[in-house]
C-alpha cells in the first residue's frame, strides 16, 4: 500500500517536473517563432540569407524535440534558434543600410564585429556541425554548494542527454566539472572533479559507453557568470559537456 | 625644564625595552603583540649629477618606513614634527631634540650616484638607548637592485631587534586573471614590479616556491591539471607529475627535499603523495574514499597538515609521517572541529602555528591554530570581516601571513602580521588576484 502511495507521489511529481519543463520549452519555442518573423520583415531571408536559414533549421528541430517531448534539448534548440534570428535581423539591417548608402560591402562583416559569433552555415539539421548540435542538444547540469549530488532533475536532463549520445554514436565528450568561486581553489579542483565523475557514472548506468567519456574539472576558475551573486553562482555550480576532439 | 625631565625619563624607559628585545640569541615567539618602537627616518641625504635624485631618495626612505612598519615593530614618526631632522656635516644626532618626540631610533640613508646605472646606498640605524649606530652597511648597485638593499636593510634591522630576520628581501607569487586567464605573476615581497611568468592561456594555479628562482604549479598545457615546476627567469618548465585526473596541490617539504601533492589513486579518488622534487618516485600517504589534499609540511618534515571531507565536510587534518601511510594503527587527526568549511592549511615556519580559513556563513575569515603544547592546542581567529579572507601562507620570518581578500569586490592579495593582526594591502588591480605565496629569503649569508 505505502509503495503504491509512494509510486504514486513519484508519478505526480514526474509528471510536474515534464509540465514545467515543457512550459518553457513552449515559452523559447514561441520567443524564437516571433524573432524569426522579426527576422523575415526585416528582409532577413534576402539580406542574411545563411543565418536566418540557421534560425529556421533550430527552430524545426527545436519543434520536433518539443513533439516528442525532449523539452530539455528543445529549449536548448529554440534558444539557439531565437540567437540565430536576432544575429540575422541585426546583420540583414546593417546590410540593408550599407546597401542604401550605396556601399558594396553588403555582404561584409564590418569592423569590431565579432565574426561568425554563431553557426551560420546552411546546411540542413543532419549536416549541422556536430559541435553545435551538441551544444543545443546538451543540457548542464546544475548542484548545490558543496554538492556533487545528482538531483532529479538533473537526472532527467541526463537521461536526455543520453538520448542524444546514442543517437550519436560517433561522438566523444569531455564532461567538465565546475564550481562557484566561494571555497579554496584546490578543494573546487576536486568538488568539480566530483561533479563530472557522477555526470559520467549516471550517463555509464544509462548505457552510454565509458570509453566515450573523459572527465576534466576546472573547479571555479571558468566561470560562465563572473557575478557575484546567488543567481551567478548557481549558474557556475555545473557540469558542461563539451564535444572531445 | 619640567617636560624636558619627563621626556628624558620617557628615553630611559625606552631604552630599556630597545635593549630587552635584542638581549636574547634566539627569538621568543611573542604571543601578545609586540610593544612598537618609534622609529624617525629623516629625508635620505643625496649626492646625484642628475636631477632624479632626490624623488629616488623620498622613494627608498619611504620604503624603509614601509617596511619598519609592516614588520609590526615599529611605529614612523611623522617626518613634519621632526625638530631638527639634518645634522650639520660632522655633527652627532641632536638626541636631546629626538627625545621630545618620545623617538627610540633614528635611521638616516645617504644615495650617491657612482656612475651610468651605478649608486652606493648607505643605510644606518642609531638606537636612542646607546646613542649610537646599531645596524649600519653599504650597498653598491644598479638602479634596479636599489629598492631590494632597502629591503635587506629592513631584514637586518629587525634581526638586531629581535634576533631573526624578518623577509621582506623575498618574492611574491600569486595567480591573476588580469589576461583574461588565470596566470601566474611574480613580484618583489610587497607587489613591487610585477612580472607574468607563465603565458600558456590555459589555466596556471597554485604556486609553490621551491628556491627564490623556481615554483612548482598546476597547468593545464596538456588539458589536464598536470604539476610543473616553473623557473621564473628562463620560464622553463619541467613536467613533474601527470597521472591520469587531478595533479594538484604542490608543497615542498623541509629544505626543498620532498614534494607532497594530491594525485589520484586507483580507483580515482584523491589522496595524498610524497615523492622526489622531480616528481618520480611517488609514495601514497593517505588512502581513503574521500579527497584528501592541500598538503602542508611541519618545519621538520614530521607532519602533514592537509584537508579532507572525510567526515562530509572540508576539514583539516594531520598525519604523522615517521609513522609511516596512513593504516589502522596510523590514523590522522583531525584538527578543526568547529565550522563546516575548513580549508587551506598553512604551516608557519617556526612550527607554532597553522594558519587556516573558515566558512562561517557566506564568509571566510582567517584562523590560527596555536601547538602550544604537545596536547595543548588553542585557536586564535585573526581576520573578522563582513568580506573573504583566503589562502593564507605564511612569509619566512613566520612573523606574518599573506592572503587574498574581496574586500573591494575584487580579490586583491594583502598581509597581516599575526601579532599585531592590523592588515595591508599589497595589490590593487582591477583583476582578480588569489593564491599568494613568499618565496624563502633571497638573503644568503656571506652572499
Amino acid at each position: 500500500m505505502a509503495k503504491r502511495i509512494l509510486g504514486s507521489m513519484f508519478l505526480v511529481l514526474a509528471l510536474i517536473l515534464a509540465v514545467s519543463c515543457g512550459k518553457d520549452a513552449k515559452k523559447a519555442i514561441d520567443a524564437a517563432q516571433t524573432a524569426v518573423d522579426d527576422a523575415k520583415s526585416a528582409g532577413a531571408d534576402q539580406y542574411a540569407p545563411d543565418e536566418y536559414k540557421s534560425a529556421e533549421d533550430y527552430l524545426t528541430k527545436a519543434r520536433e524535440q518539443y513533439d516528442q517531448r525532449d523539452y530539455k534539448p528543445s529549449k536548448a534548440s529554440a534558444l539557439a534558434a531565437k540567437d540565430q534570428a536576432d544575429l540575422a535581423k541585426k546583420r540583414a539591417e546593417d546590410r540593408k543600410a550599407e546597401e542604401e548608402k550605396g556601399g558594396i560591402g553588403a555582404a561584409e562583416q564590418k569592423p569590431g564585429q565579432p565574426t561568425e559569433a554563431y553557426n551560420v552555415s546552411s546546411l540542413s539539421e543532419q549536416q549541422l556541425a556536430i559541435e553545435d548540435q551538441a551544444k543545443a542538444a546538451l543540457t548542464d547540469a546544475h548542484f548545490g554548494f558543496d554538492s556533487s549530488e545528482l538531483s532529479e532533475e538533473n537526472k532527467q536532463v541526463l537521461v536526455d542527454n543520453s538520448k542524444w549520445l546514442e543517437q550519436h554514436p560517433e561522438v566523444k565528450l569531455t564532461i567538465e566539472g565546475h564550481c562557484d568561486e566561494r571555497g579554496s581553489t584546490e578543494y573546487n579542483l576536486a568538488l568539480g572533479e566530483r561533479r563530472a565523475k557522477a555526470v559520467r557514472d549516471y550517463l555509464v548506468s544509462l548505457g552510454i559507453d565509458h570509453a566515450r567519456l573523459n572527465i576534466l574539472s576546472f573547479g571555479e576558475s571558468m566561470p560562465l557568470d563572473p557575478g557575484h551573486t546567488e543567481d551567478a553562482w548557481a549558474k557556475n555550480r555545473r557540469v558542461h559537456f563539451a564535444i572531445s576532439k | 625644564m619640567k617636560k624636558i625631565s619627563i621626556a628624558v625619563f620617557l628615553l630611559a624607559l625606552a631604552g630599556v625595552s630597545l635593549a630587552q628585545e635584542t638581549a636574547g640569541e634566539e627569538f621568543i615567539v611573542i604571543s601578545k603583540a609586540p610593544k612598537k618602537s618609534r622609529i624617525a627616518i629623516p629625508s635620505f641625504r643625496v649626492e646625484f649629477q642628475s636631477e632624479q635624485g632626490f624623488g629616488l631618495g623620498e622613494e627608498l626612505s619611504g620604503l624603509l618606513g614601509r617596511d619598519l612598519t609592516r614588520s609590526g615593530f615599529f611605529e614612523l614618526i611623522p617626518r613634519p614634527s621632526y625638530m631638527k631632522p639634518a645634522p650639520a656635516q660632522g655633527e652627532d644626532e641632536d638626541w636631546q631634540a629626538w627625545s621630545l618626540l618620545n623617538t627610540q631610533a633614528v635611521a638616516r640613508g645617504e644615495l650617491v650616484e657612482l656612475g651610468p646605472d651605478q649608486y652606493q646606498l648607505t643605510l644606518k640605524l642609531f638606537d636612542a638607548a646607546t646613542q649610537k649606530m646599531a645596524v649600519g652597511k653599504s650597498y653598491k648597485g644598479s638602479r634596479a637592485s636599489l629598492r631590494r638593499m632597502v629591503h635587506r636593510f629592513a631584514d637586518e634591522t629587525i634581526d638586531w631587534l629581535t634576533g631573526k630576520r624578518a623577509g621582506f628581501e623575498s618574492r611574491l607569487a600569486f595567480v591573476s586573471n588580469k589576461s583574461g586567464r588565470k596566470e601566474i605573476y611574480v613580484s618583489d615581497s610587497d607587489g613591487f614590479n610585477p612580472v607574468q611568468v607563465s603565458n600558456t592561456r590555459k589555466l596556471n594555479l597554485s604556486p609553490a616556491w621551491l628556491s627564490g628562482n623556481s615554483l612548482y604549479a598546476i597547468g593545464y598545457d596538456r588539458v589536464n591539471p598536470d604539476l610543473y615546476l616553473l623557473d621564473i627567469f628562463t620560464k622553463a618548465k619541467k613536467l613533474v607529475s601527470s597521472q591520469p585526473g587531478l595533479n594538484i596541490s604542490p608543497a615542498v617539504g623541509p629544505a626543498g627535499k620532498k614534494l607532497a601533492a594530491a594525485l589520484e589513486s586507483p580507483g580515482e579518488n584523491l589522496d595524498l603523495y610524497i615523492m622526489n622534487p622531480d616528481g618520480s618516485r611517488p609514495l601514497r600517504v593517505t588512502s581513503h574514499p574521500a579527497a584528501d589534499l592541500e598538503p602542508t609540511w611541519s618545519p621538520d618534515g614530521h607532519y602533514l597538515a592537509f584537508v579532507s571531507d572525510r567526515s562530509g565536510t572540508p576539514q583539516i587534518y594531520m598525519i604523522d609521517l615517521y609513522q609511516g601511510a596512513e593504516s589502522a594503527g596510523n590514523k590522522p587527526v583531525r584538527l578543526t572541529t568547529r565550522g563546516s568549511y575548513n580549508t587551506s592549511p598553512a604551516w608557519s615556519p617556526d612550527g607554532r602555528y597553522l594558519a587556516y580559513a573558515r566558512r562561517a556563513g557566506n564568509q571566510f575569515d582567517l584562523y590560527l591554530i596555536d601547538f602550544q603544547g604537545a596536547d595543548k592546542r588553542t585557536e586564535i581567529q585573526l581576520t573578522s570581516t563582513p568580506y573573504n579572507e583566503e589562502d593564507p601562507a605564511f612569509s619566512a620570518d613566520g612573523r606574518m601571513l599573506v592572503y587574498s581578500s574581496n574586500k573591494n569586490g575584487n580579490y586583491d592579495i594583502f598581509e597581516i602580521s599575526i601579532f599585531s593582526k592590523e592588515p595591508v594591502q599589497i595589490t590593487d588591480w582591477p583583476s582578480d588576484e588569489t593564491q599568494p605565496s613568499w618565496s624563502p629569503s633571497l638573503y644568503e649569508k656571506g652572499g
